[in-house]
């Protein structure tokens, strides 16, 4: 069995011109979590950044500005993670808020107790288990609500919200494509199935997902060829969304 | 059909009834046949390929498993076994009759592209319901959301439906569930967004007979499943 204390977890955060977002997480994960270690990858604009914004909230953390700016979601991610030391890590969005429904403890022991390598937990709404099915002869990748097995509130499934728990080796050994500056999630979580990566969802640990968009923000995001090469490095032409929506590549 | 529909039929302990489906489907569509899988996990000397060797010779493919797998383990193994886009289940004492229309129910999923699943009628029974969570109760009532011609959109049909195989692959039964398999299923369809619908102007002949040795209620099975979703009952209204 696994011995794990909050002590060995880092949180890791990348944000992009988000900074009264990422002061708002950070705060939350110190006002309900002891000393929690964190890491935070900014590869906004200098001006922009959380780090002169909040100058005391980024106190609390190791703060990592890339070389370059807005080198996408994957870098980032990466970046935190191979800066992580402890054996544990905790990916967060920036938009994302700790609060005490998170049950940390309830996560560790779960996490400590059973067959998982990536433990995730619900995002208001959302973050329910997700099955990544292959459709037409593996033409099609269909993302829809479902789960393998269950044990209480865990379900296993394919894919979880983007706020769980792994080993830091887990992660680092799986990372995020770097090509995609957005739309990774799915593929992410594409690679971990293939991988035999034991995912599951915990449905009684939330995170608050509050959703911040600015124009910039928007712009960033609503990349389709980005969308289009996660699905091509596949082979999928196309994908069927849980809506039932089917997006070509 | 043969190259785009398998007909997959699990058959336990009722070989008389398997026989006469194997034949009502080659009676009805001859060389135009779908291609056709039995699996059977009876015991031996109840086996459909013991009792009804002639027409165990006029299937396609036979699985003989290990004694009772039940239901959705073997439902599950003929979804596996196959590789035609389409396939059609009924339970082993359906029949195909002349309001069965097959090759027109195909041709129906086939032409829409909000159609995953699409049920005919037993009898005139199983016509389409909907499936509504109310606290920790699930609700079935008869209706449907949506309508077109003899086409009901809906979330829960009988046993008898055509559909893509990929989909029902993505699905699958639960094989913990013996029984009770059906509810499990549609409610698993209904949150992943499976187009569910009945086409009340075909149907499937029904006549009921028990195997030997079936138990229906089972109530460890029923548990299982209303613990399994968080609820505590099934109001069939």
């Amino acid at each position: 069995m696994i011995s794990m204390k909050p002590s060995d977890i880092t949180f890791c955060i990348k944000t992009i011109h988000r900074p009264w977002s990422c002061h708002r997480l950070v705060e939350s994960l110190c006002k309900h979590i002891a000393e929690p270690n964190i890491i935070v990858v900014d590869d906004g604009q200098p001006e922009r950044r959380f780090l002169p914004a909040y100058p005391e909230t980024a106190a609390k953390c190791q703060v990592i500005h890339p070389a370059n700016v807005d080198v996408g979601v994957g870098v980032g991610r990466n970046i935190a993670v191979d800066a992580v030391s402890t054996e544990f890590m905790f990916l967060l969005d920036d938009d994302h808020v700790v609060t005490p429904n998170l049950n940390l403890d309830k996560l560790i022991d779960r996490f400590s107790k059973l067959d998982i390598d990536i433990l995730g937990v619900r995002q208001g709404a959302g973050g329910r288990p997700t099955m990544l099915s292959p459709l037409m002869n593996g033409k099609r990748i269909w993302m829809h609500r479902g789960e393998i097995k269950r044990n209480g509130y865990v379900a296993w499934c394919h894919m979880s919200s983007n706020a769980f728990l792994a080993r830091t080796e887990t992660i680092r050994k799986l990372r995020w494509d770097e090509e995609l500056k957005t739309f990774e999630h799915w593929e992410f979580f594409y690679r971990a199935k293939l991988a035999a990566l034991k995912v599951a969802v915990a449905g009684d640990c939330f995170v608050k997902h509050a959703h911040v968009e600015s124009a910039d923000y928007r712009v960033l995001r609503q990349r389709s060829k980005f969308r289009s090469m996660g699905l091509r490095k596949h082979g999928f032409h196309s994908m069927r969304t849980p809506g039932g929506r089917v997006v070509h590549a | 059909m043969r190259d785009q529909v398998t007909f997959c039929i699990k058959t336990i302990h009722r070989p008389q009834c398997c026989a006469a489906l194997v034949r009502s489907i080659h009676e009805h569509y001859g060389d135009d046949r779908p291609l056709i899988h039995v699996l059977d996990d009876g015991q031996p000397e109840l086996r459909f390929s013991a009792n009804c060797p002639t027409e165990a010779a006029m299937v396609d493919r036979l699985i003989e498993t290990e004694y009772d797998i039940g239901l959705s383990a073997g439902r599950n193994r003929l979804l596996d076994a196959g590789d035609t886009p389409i396939v059609v289940f009924t339970d082993d004492d359906h029949l195909v009759t002349d309001q069965t229309r097959l090759p027109e129910l195909v041709q129906k999923l086939n032409a829409r592209h909000d159609l995953d699943l699409l049920a005919a009628l037993s009898n005139h029974q199983e016509r389409p319901k909907l499936m509504k969570a109310d606290g920790k109760r699930l609700r079935i009532p008869h209706g449907h959301y949506r309508r077109q011609g003899s086409i009901r959109w809906c979330h829960y049909v009988g046993n008898c439906f055509v559909a893509y195989r990929d989909i029902l692959q993505a699905i699958r039964w639960d094989e913990s569930l013996k029984v009770e398999e059906h509810w499990d299923f549609f409610w698993r369809c209904k949150i992943a967004g499976v187009n569910v619908a009945c086409d009340i102007s075909h149907s499937f002949k029904h006549e009921h007979i028990d195997p030997p040795g079936y138990r229906r209620r089972r109530p460890e099975f029923q548990k299982a499943a209303l613990r399994k979703h968080g609820i505590e009952r099934v109001i069939w209204r």
